[in-house]
């Protein structure tokens, strides 16, 4: 057990906006992290900024214990380590399923095609895909390409997945087959940082919760604390706007 | 009284014509083959994000997209050489004309080709570790060829049109053995029928042979 991603003093600006305002974050393996806070209130940009889909504006993001650079190769080699699922799903709408988990295997990673065809049908099995691998992205459901583009994370081998919002563009009835991949991740103790608004879900999945408030982290703890007995009146605030929860 | 036509003077000369629609289609083919590479470089330069590169492409493409071609050509005919003490064949010199100014045309379908690719594209190649030249060639290019393609046939033929004007500097195209035709014959009306009848039979055929080339595109998805 170590901490797999850490991250130091996170400000980001847009412009004038100042959307992170010094996070601080030590990811421990095996951890499951729910981030959960209002819409705008930073979730997103402080995810993407543990990855560098956004350069933090200042302070340092740690993997291993190394700080992360900022040259194309070592942004590449963390990107593998620390795989992302996003809201907008973002398959390649020019590949199969299949073509879409083997793609990074074979030109990011230098597989040949059999290596990865055989590492993208274990992982589309995993996600229940393997039937459909032939399928274009727009022949599946959302909830189908979801599972397709976790599976594609997944065969990268990262330590750490981080998942923004993953059910939030699906139908209701298909939000179900996502969050049961997702166990089953957790199942198998995959490093998970989660942004959601399934509160349900997060009380049973996190191992952590954090309440993000204005581009800090505001309250944090195990899912008892933070969603059953908040300390902080922000939190309380939020949490009753989800009347219709239960845990 | 009634015009007397008289379409012999067309097939008496019909061989003169048809090497006259060769140098077009050898102008045109050369032109446009050119320009799609001269493109690539400009769109390449307009969208590295470094200045010194992508002020100079955004010069060329622009003067070349506001001024007439008619004038580009006559000026790398008549005043390039001047400059650099060569002088151009007619061919050599529309050749460039034509293809810089189609190259101008195709920077901008290519640019707004790769930019109408959403942004999650590119995000999901990054975060899988793609870097840059892979993100390109693997995940950006091939979607956005698919939406340049039907701009690229279009301006393809704009350029066989454009191609025309080589006729001034006395390039034997189709339109100059027209033209050298009624000199002799003093029938324009039957001679520049025919000439407007070859251009349409040729574009409108391409033109129906894109169509249902793009139909296969899109039969073949995305
Ligand atoms: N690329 C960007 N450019 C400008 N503003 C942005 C950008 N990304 C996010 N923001 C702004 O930053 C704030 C936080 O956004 P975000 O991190 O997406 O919040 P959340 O995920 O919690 O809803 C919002 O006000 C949003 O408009
Ligand atoms: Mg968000």
């Amino acid at each position: 057990m170590g901490v797999v991603v850490r991250a130091e003093k996170l400000h980001k600006t847009f412009g004038t906006l100042e959307v992170l305002k010094g996070v601080d974050l030590d990811v421990q393996e095996g951890e499951r992290i729910a981030i959960l806070g209002k819409s705008g209130s930073g979730k997103s940009t402080f995810l993407r900024c543990l990855n560098f889909m956004e350069m933090p504006s200042s302070g340092r993001v740690y993997f291993d214990g190394a700080p992360v650079g900022t040259s194309q190769a070592e942004l590449c080699r963390l990107r593998i380590n620390v795989g992302m699922v996003f809201q907008s799903l973002n398959l390649f709408p020019h590949m199969t399923a299949m073509g879409n988990v083997m793609e990074a295997l074979v030109s990011v990673k230098g597989m040949t095609k059999a290596q990865a065809r055989a590492i993208a049908s274990e992982q589309l099995g995993r996600v229940d895909m393997l039937s459909k691998s032939e399928s274009y992205p727009i022949n599946l459901s959302g909830g189908q390409q979801q599972r397709v583009a976790i599976a594609r994370a997944l065969a990268m081998e990262p330590r750490v997945l981080l998942l923004d919002e993953p059910t939030s563009s699906l139908d209701p009835e298909l939000v179900g087959e996502v969050l049961k991949v997702i166990n089953a991740l957790a199942a198998r103790k995959m490093t998970m940082v989660l942004v959601t608004h399934e509160l349900g879900f997060a009380y049973h999945f996190a191992s952590r919760v954090i309440f993000l408030h204005d581009g800090r982290i505001l309250e944090q703890g195990t899912p008892d604390q933070v969603l059953k007995n908040p300390a902080e009146k922000r939190t309380q605030e939020f949490l009753t706007g989800f009347n219709e929860f239960s845990f | 009284m009634a015009y007397q036509w008289d379409f012999s003077v067309v097939s008496r000369n019909w061989d003169a014509l048809l090497a006259g629609l060769g140098n077009t289609l050898l102008l045109s083919t050369a032109s446009i083959a050119t320009g799609a590479v001269v493109g690539m470089v400009l769109a390449g330069m307009r969208l590295s994000g470094r200045r010194l590169l992508a002020w100079p492409a955004v010069g060329v493409i622009e003067f070349f997209r506001n001024t007439p071609a008619l004038v580009q050509l006559f000026w790398i005919f008549y005043a390039l050489p001047v400059l650099i003490g060569v002088s151009l064949s007619s061919f050599v010199a529309a050749w460039i004309a034509f293809s810089i100014q189609s190259g101008a045309f195709f920077a901008e379908v290519y640019r707004g080709g790769i930019g109408s690719i959403e942004r999650g594209q590119w995000e999901a190649g990054r975060a899988v570790g793609m870097g840059r030249v892979t993100l390109m060639h693997r995940i950006i290019f091939p979607q956005a060829l698919r939406r340049m393609i039907p701009p690229m046939i279009e301006r393809s033929f704009e350029v066989v049109k454009t191609t025309a004007l080589a006729a001034t500097v006395a390039y034997a195209d189709l339109l100059y053995e027209a033209m050298s035709t009624i000199s002799k014959s003093y029938r324009p009306l039957e001679v520049y029928s025919a000439v407007a009848a070859i251009y349409f039979v040729v574009l409108f055929g391409a033109s129906l042979a894109a169509q249902s080339f793009e139909r296969v595109l899109k039969r073949r998805g995305a």
